[in-house]
């Protein structure tokens, strides 16, 4: 990290050109574009890691939930005196001993238990803590719930046309973050317009129109959720859990246990896979209740099969895609209809229906757009969102229809993408604008690292290679940070957005050590909890380097400022002539009578200033004036990223199993702060994509799942992965802390569409419904 | 629920274990299915004789003509027996499939038959291969061939107290060629959607022919009149192998589940069985 | 009904009662405090709890605890050498193998008995041997690059 050996020599005495000083930073003394071994790493692969399964504590009871076996039925009675009479149990509660609180993101339209009435098979009805996991399991199956059935909605049609019978009776009085349109079972009916769509349509050459059909989708994160309560002994409650969002697991455990935020303290631990399912709140509340009602600390952990039927999966949705096309195969109009089931209740659900819609543009400059994403209740599971929050779907449904477009046209799917390819400053059907658009530039570097061109139509029988983009919005809603620099010159990042694996911390770490000009090694996040740590919003949308890290990086720029000042001071010299470099401080003016970094940062901390700590608010995305179309209810974002997925794939017609010879994913995600770390996010991304469009799926049957396991949920092993050539556009945005985008999101988008494509060249068929399985693409295969 | 364990060391001390515990008795050896059916809270409370040390019941080793493979041997051990050659490869193959890794070093030979799992992956090549399985009890012992050995999902011909110690494998045809075909979804760590299993070989100049089925109909199956028609059929050329797979198709019995349709594996049982006559009979070449 | 018996858990003698049905990894972590390994499932399927056991790799969801009595098991614990990590773990860090680390431990300890097994595994091996161990966060590359790497580290030593 020292300057010398490039840096200046001691006999030059010119100032250095800012462009020599750049070159420097980036050549030698940046922390960027480097890949530090993640900052978990030794307790992670050593087992010293705890997570939330692995907490425990003094007098600790054992918490175990019991969940509705019904999809739809009243609740008549609930006897839980055969539970409390066994002997090691210390408490059974329910609805009635839960305050009157509903919690949702979008729609207030759920409590923790279900008081009245169940509306799907998962539901908690009651919980129970004993003192072991044994009388915890035995003791739910004591709880008698005598309950009388209701006609079960489990299809999507139904409930919109019917309407009967309605899922949700009190739905008038639910508060809604946004005005949303409602009715019946329909939960949100939003639409979005722009351009003459309908004179487009009349004069486009061709309009192709389809429909395709997405699965219900689980995270499957290997840990299951799991929560630990304590009730301290001046009442207020600590929770320790594994979550996505600290600060609105904090903010929903409070609420629903009508107690003040400051009563209520969340320790996040080490979390493993997140994916969507540890967002908000899950169990926490309930896990804290329990607690509260046995008065000694209480742990939680959900069995893999509570896991499938109890926690969030993706929606099943419907996409009819209408698409207007002139003859040289510039679009000239598209339409979208978009329905998503969300189950039992709004949850993120409802929210991935209006972000598919968001995304229905695909990464294409499309004059005349018009779109409509409906949201409807049913008796299924209560559906969330998974990595990607709808647009795994509408870039399934968008990017197939690409190349069924493209081959109708008889045009190269290639060249009709490039064709039609989005630019800086083009304005999207949500009114924002678009800027650092690259997907000219992944969609060439993916044509060249799979040799697109050479192999399309020559890889033999059976044989092809598909095509699919993506665009992916990023950087919305808020995160603080605050950076110490201690005594010792080390730099202590506080934030309350956890590392859900992706690899955050580290990269977090390392734009913080950048904008210090110091050794990653001497940054480090302040441990978490909810009481000290400034509000974040959390690991998810692929946000976290964005947002997280451009408030990280404000807040150590204050810092920096700080010292500038002190240094400044010291020399007599202008603040813009000082430099923060390779743990170093010095001016311009004269590079020779610097100070180290730690020595400034003795002086200003015990000589000048005081103790040194910076602070940011940061909000990448205000709100909209005025919400584009009616009813809708998302965004707008900061920026987008993009990326091109080939695949090349081998069918074999008589079984009709799908064989992935090759796969290249190129991503623009800015600049990489973590090579080897982002390497990671696309290959993992890439491999759950796959299995989105091959392997997984819930399969439920009116509401009940019939598939809750690993051996029916087909989760792909390491002999089903494929090796995937990855790179990136390195272009930084300018928005970004240090030029980075995100990136978590991006990967799992395109493969599903990509391998779509690729089955389509190597048989001619053409698959619209996921998964794409065996049998299903047998019988394509046979109505050929 | 697991209400007592016990382990025995050799197999006396297994039957009189049996005979002497509380009943209902379960014989416990790899364990990777009894566990599955033996949830913590929710089922009555049973004993189990753990097997899987007793030296009777392990090893591989030549019998005769042919092979004796203890029932407690792990699947593991079967996949790289260096006896599973000459035409027992198809045997090592399916051990090979099973599960996981892990899941092989406890799972054993006997429990995958014990089971009666329709889609167990090692009842087609023992089938193919002709074995029997000497079950012993208290009261004595007896040899059951292995397609009488099984009766339903779940169910076998074995009675309460008996216990399978091993099964033989007589010395298949000389030169014969297998083929092993497990239908999956995943590579690993999935269940078979249909399997098909083929053993050929060549009796001067006749075909001897072996097919096997399983997860298509309530129990593993031989697929007589497929191999029937092959016999009679003095060489095999693309019209007969697709004769034969017809006929393979006519006995499978599916149903619809969650890993699929009746339909399509009755249309998997041809494709495959196609398949499967071909690669061994290009062996056989 | 209870049972005295006796663990040997990375060569440590433990002495403790247990339930007839109680399963090794729940002993492991309950019982003995050792929660490196991980029960991803309980039914065999996600490899998240591997031990060696008797020098063979098994979902320890799987075995009870009473028949791994008298047996040598190996947990993750048991990896390193004191400070000293072992090359598979040291490979994991520089490879970028670890994500959200909760498959590790077992990942791991499948990926010591592959090269206890076979000190030059090819990546087709090692896919092969870990197919048995579930990774939703990696998709598996980093991981099958580190275990190549840490066998060439020990050039075929054994640890």
């Amino acid at each position: 990290m020292s300057r010398t050996t490039i840096g200046p020599t001691a006999n030059r005495r010119e100032t250095i050109p800012p462009e020599v000083e750049e070159l420097l930073r980036t050549r030698e003394d940046t922390a960027l574009g480097k890949s530090y071994p993640r900052v978990d790493g030794v307790a992670k692969v050593t087992g010293k890691a705890q997570y939330s399964g692995d907490f425990s504590t003094s007098n600790m009871l054992y918490g175990k939930i019991l969940f509705s076996d019904r999809q739809h039925a009243r609740i008549l009675r609930i006897d839980a005196s055969g539970a409390l009479a066994l002997p090691g149990v210390r408490g059974v509660i329910t609805a009635a001993d839960a305050p009157l609180a509903r919690l949702g993101i979008y729609v207030r339209d759920k409590e923790i238990f279900a008081r009245g009435k169940v509306r799907f098979f998962g539901e908690p009805v009651a919980a129970v803590a004993a003192t072991s996991e044994r009388i915890a399991a035995q003791a739910v199956e004591l709880i008698g719930v005598e309950y009388e059935d209701l006609p079960v909605i489990g299809d999507m049609d139904a409930a919109v046309e019917t309407g009967e019978p309605v899922v949700h009776a009190e739905f008038e009085r639910y508060s809604t973050v946004f005005p949303y349109i409602r009715y019946g079972n329909v939960c949100m009916d939003a639409r979005l317009s722009m351009g003459d769509v309908d004179r487009a349509f009349a004069e486009a050459d061709f309009v192709f129109e389809d429909t395709f059909n997405t699965q219900p989708h689980h995270q499957v994160s290997i840990a299951p959720h799991a929560c630990a309560a304590r009730l301290e002994p001046d009442g207020r409650l600590t929770v320790w859990t594994s979550t996505q969002q600290l600060s609105l697991c904090h903010y929903e455990t409070a609420q629903a246990l009508a107690m003040p935020m400051t009563k209520v303290r969340v320790v996040p631990l080490m979390l493993g896979g997140g994916f969507g399912g540890k967002v908000k709140s899950q169990y926490e509340p309930i896990c804290a209740l329990l607690a509260k009602a046995a008065g000694d600390p209480v742990r939680l952990t959900l069995s893999r099969e509570e896991e499938f039927y109890a926690t969030p999966p993706s929606s099943p949705f419907r996409i009819r895609l209408k698409t207007g096309v002139m003859r040289d195969g510039s679009i000239a109009a598209k339409e979208a209809d978009i329905l998503c089931d969300v189950g039992a209740y709004a949850d993120h659900a409802l929210g991935t229906a209006a972000h598919a819609l968001a995304s229905m543009q695909g990464p294409y400059r499309i004059p005349n757009c018009r779109g409509r994403a409906r949201a409807v209740y049913t008796n299924n599971i209560n559906y969330g969102c998974v990595r990607g929050y709808g647009v795994p779907q509408i870039t399934f449904a968008t990017e197939s229809q690409m190349d069924s477009i493209a081959h109708a046209l008889g045009m190269d799917p290639a060249d009709l993408r490039q064709k039609n390819l989005c630019a800086d400053g083009d304005t999207i059907v949500t009114t924002e604008t678009l800027h650092s658009v690259h997907i000219r530039q992944t969609m060439d570097m993916a044509l060249a690292a799979s040799d697109y061109r050479a192999k399309k139509g020559r890889l033999g029988p059976n044989r092809g290679i598909g095509i699919a983009n993506l665009i992916k919005s990023t950087g919305f809603l808020p995160s603080a940070a605050a950076v110490r620099v201690n005594e010792d010159a080390t730099v202590s990042i506080l934030t309350a957005v956890t590392d859900i694996g992706t690899g955050t911390h580290t990269a977090l770490c390392q734009i913080a050590a950048e904008v210090f000009g110091v050794s990653v090694e001497r940054v480090s996040i302040a441990a978490q909890d909810s009481d000290n740590s400034p509000y974040d919003t959390g690991s998810i949308g692929s946000r976290t380097i964005y947002d997280s890290g451009n408030a990280i990086r404000v807040a150590a720029e204050d810092v920096r400022a700080q010292l500038i000042d002190v240094a400044a001071g010291t020399w007599g010299c202008d603040r813009a002539n000082v430099v923060v470099a390779g743990g170093r401080v010095y001016s311009r003016e004269n590079p020779d009578q610097g100070l180290s970094f730690e020595a400034l940062v003795g002086s200003a901390t015990y000589a000048s200033r005081g103790p040194l700590i910076g602070r940011a608010s940061w909000l990448s995305a205000k709100p909209y004036k005025e919400y584009p179309g009616e009813g809708f209810g998302d965004g707008p974002y900061a920026t987008f990223g993009f990326g091109t997925h080939v695949a090349e794939v081998e069918v074999d017609p008589a079984t009709g199993k799908v064989h992935i010879l090759h796969y290249t994913a190129i991503h623009d995600v800015g600049r990489v702060i973590n090579p080897e770390g982002a390497q990671g996010q696309v290959q993992g991304g890439v491999v759950q994509g796959i299995a989105f469009g091959l392997y997984e799926e819930m399969v439920l049957d009116n509401g009940r799942l019939l598939n809750p396991n690993l051996t029916d949920y087909r989760v792909p092993t390491s002999l089903d992965a494929p090796e995937v050539t990855i790179d990136f556009v390195e272009e930084p945005d300018p928005t970004g802390p240090f030029g980075a985008k995100g990136m978590g999101e991006y990967p799992i988008l395109a493969p599903a569409a990509a391998v779509a494509n690729a089955i389509f060249e190597a048989t001619g068929v053409r698959v619209k419904d996921l998964p794409i399985s065996p049998e299903r693409l047998y019988f394509a295969l046979q109505s050929r | 629920m697991i209400q007592n364990y016990v382990r025995a060391h050799s197999l006396q001390e297994a039957l009189s274990l049996y005979e002497q515990s509380e009943r209902p008795v379960r014989w416990l050896a790899g364990g990777t299915d009894l566990f599955l059916k033996l949830p913590l809270v929710k089922s009555a409370p049973v004993t189990v004789v753990d097997i899987s040390d007793v030296p009777e019941l392990l090893g591989i080793e030549p019998s005769g003509a042919g092979l004796r493979i203890g029932a407690a041997t792990k699947m593991a051990d079967v996949a790289r027996s260096p006896l599973m050659t000459a035409g027992y490869e198809i045997l090592a193959q399916g051990a090979l499939v099973v599960g996981s890794p892990q899941i092989r070093n406890l799972a054993t030979l006997g429990g995958n038959l014990c089971n009666a799992s329709p889609s167990a992956d090692t009842s087609g090549p023992l089938l193919c291969l002709d074995a029997e399985a000497r079950l012993v009890s208290a009261r004595g012992e007896r040899t059951v061939p292995l397609t009488e050995f099984f009766l339903g999902p779940g169910k076998t011909v074995m009675e309460e107290g008996e216990l399978m110690t091993s099964l033989r494998l007589p010395a298949p045809p000389t030169a014969a060629r297998g083929c092993y075909i497990r239908h999956t979804v995943r590579a690993a760590l999935d269940l078979a959607i249909v399997g098909v299993s083929v053993l050929l070989a060549r009796l001067d100049g006749v075909p001897d022919t072996r097919i096997a089925l399983w997860a298509v109909a309530p129990t593993p199956i031989r697929a007589s009149e497929a191999e029937e028609f092959l016999k009679q059929t003095a060489k095999l050329d693309n019209a007969t192998i697709r004769e034969a797979a017809r006929l393979a198709q006519e006995a499978a019995r599916p149903i619809s589940d969650i890993r699929g349709s009746a339909a399509y594996r009755k249309e998997m049982v041809g494709r495959l069985t196609d398949r499967a006559l071909r690669q061994a009979s290009a062996a056989l070449a | 009904m209870h049972k005295e018996i006796t663990l040997v858990v990375n060569h440590q003698r433990y002495s403790l009662t247990v339930e007839s049905d109680e399963l090794l990894i729940d002993v492991l972590r309950d019982n003995l405090g050792l929660t490196g390994e991980k029960k991803g499932c309980a039914t065999g399927d996600c490899g998240a709890c591997t031990v060696i056991l008797a020098g063979r790799p098994v979902t320890s969801c799987l075995v009870l605890a009473a028949a791994a009595e008298g047996k040598a098991i190996e947990t993750i614990e048991g990896l390193q050498r004191g400070e000293q990590l072992h090359p598979l773990q040291q490979a994991f860090l520089d490879f970028g193998a670890v994500q959200c680390g909760y498959c590790i431990p077992g990942v791991l300890m499948m990926s010591k008995a592959i090269l206890d097994d076979n000190p030059r595994p090819t990546p087709e091996d090692v896919r092969a041997g870990l197919s048995g161990n579930l990774c939703r966060c990696t998709g598996y590359g980093q991981i099958v690059e580190a275990v190549i790497a840490a066998s060439r580290m020990m050039d075929g030593v054994k640890r």
